[in-house]
């Protein structure tokens, strides 16, 4: 499993076809609600999927948060499909796009030896991923969940501010709709 | 997110309810803030009833973890439910947080430690 970010604007996850789409102002306050309105188009066995709605709303936070800077004038898009078997979503903002993509790579690269060890202070260095731009609040920590997760890809587009990922729902034995 | 705090057996259990995300973070965060910092015990940090968490509650349990351990205190999170434990899993942070299955397996734990 490819557990880093990967940037390729052509990449088959970028496909639109099919997919529903909404877009939504950068409000914050609002981000759980934009959440269920996306998850309302899920087959009932995919709304059961443990954490996915929470690894979506992670996704709109990136962008509302990080992307648009919570600016309400900015619009986040969304485009989504769900099927028995996958889930697909693309999610685009208004920002400059993340810079620090392959800056987060190198750390978790890093991140990946330190958990591998076991070793309590190595792991406490990479516990958490921080950048200039970060809030008080942020928890440094979804990424590092969220490239484990979407196990078809988590790719970025050349200008960085539109991601497209992809996730496999195993439950029937079917193949992988997209090789990880 | 609603909470109560129970001293048991020298140390301070934080019982949480409700979702640990976004929008109930800074409540939590001011909550173990004021605890981590005028609390000189051990913590343990009960997620039995939190259905829900996200990266900021995460981030919250992070920054309270190193506060107590900067103390030199011993912290245990506990009865984590499915959701909980796979976001725990897939950021690999199961491996770094000292998970117990109950209260009372924690406060046994940090006792066998001599932590208490």
């Amino acid at each position: 499993m490819n557990r880093f970010i990967d940037i390729d604007s052509n990449h088959i996850l970028f496909k639109r076809d099919n997919m529903y789409y909404k877009e939504f102002s950068s409000d914050y306050s609002l981000i759980r609600f934009y959440t269920h309105l996306i998850m309302q188009k899920a087959p009932l066995e995919i709304k059961e999927e443990l954490i996915l709605e929470q690894q979506i709303s992670e996704l709109i936070k990136n962008a509302v948060q990080h992307g648009n800077g919570c600016d309400v004038m900015k619009k986040v898009k969304v485009w989504f499909s769900f099927s028995d078997s996958n889930v697909r979503l693309i999610v685009e903002d208004e920002g400059d796009g993340f810079a620090d993509i392959e800056k987060w790579n190198k750390f978790q690269e890093e991140r990946i030896k330190a958990f591998s060890s076991c070793d309590f202070s190595k792991m406490n260095e990479y516990a958490v991923f921080k950048t200039e731009r970060s809030g008080k609040h942020d928890g440094g920590n979804a990424l590092f969940a969220a490239v484990q997760y979407w196990d078809a890809g988590f790719v970025f587009n050349s200008k960085r501010n539109s991601v497209a990922v992809g996730k496999n729902i195993l439950t029937r034995g079917e193949s992988c709709f997209i090789p990880a | 997110m609603e909470y109560h705090i129970e001293n048991m057996e020298g140390c301070r259990v934080v019982y949480l309810k409700g979702d640990l995300d976004l929008y109930t973070t800074v409540k939590f965060r001011d909550i173990i803030g004021e605890e981590g910092e005028h609390s000189d015990s051990n913590f343990i940090i009960d997620l039995k009833d939190v259905g829900y968490i996200d990266s900021c509650g995460i981030g919250a349990l992070l920054f309270f973890f190193s506060a107590v351990k900067k103390k030199n205190y011993d912290f245990y999170l506990t009865c984590l439910g499915e959701s909980v434990f796979e976001v725990l899993k897939l950021n690999q942070l199961i491996k770094f947080f000292p998970v117990s299955e109950s209260v009372s397996s924690a406060l046994l734990e940090m006792s066998a430690k001599g932590r208490t």
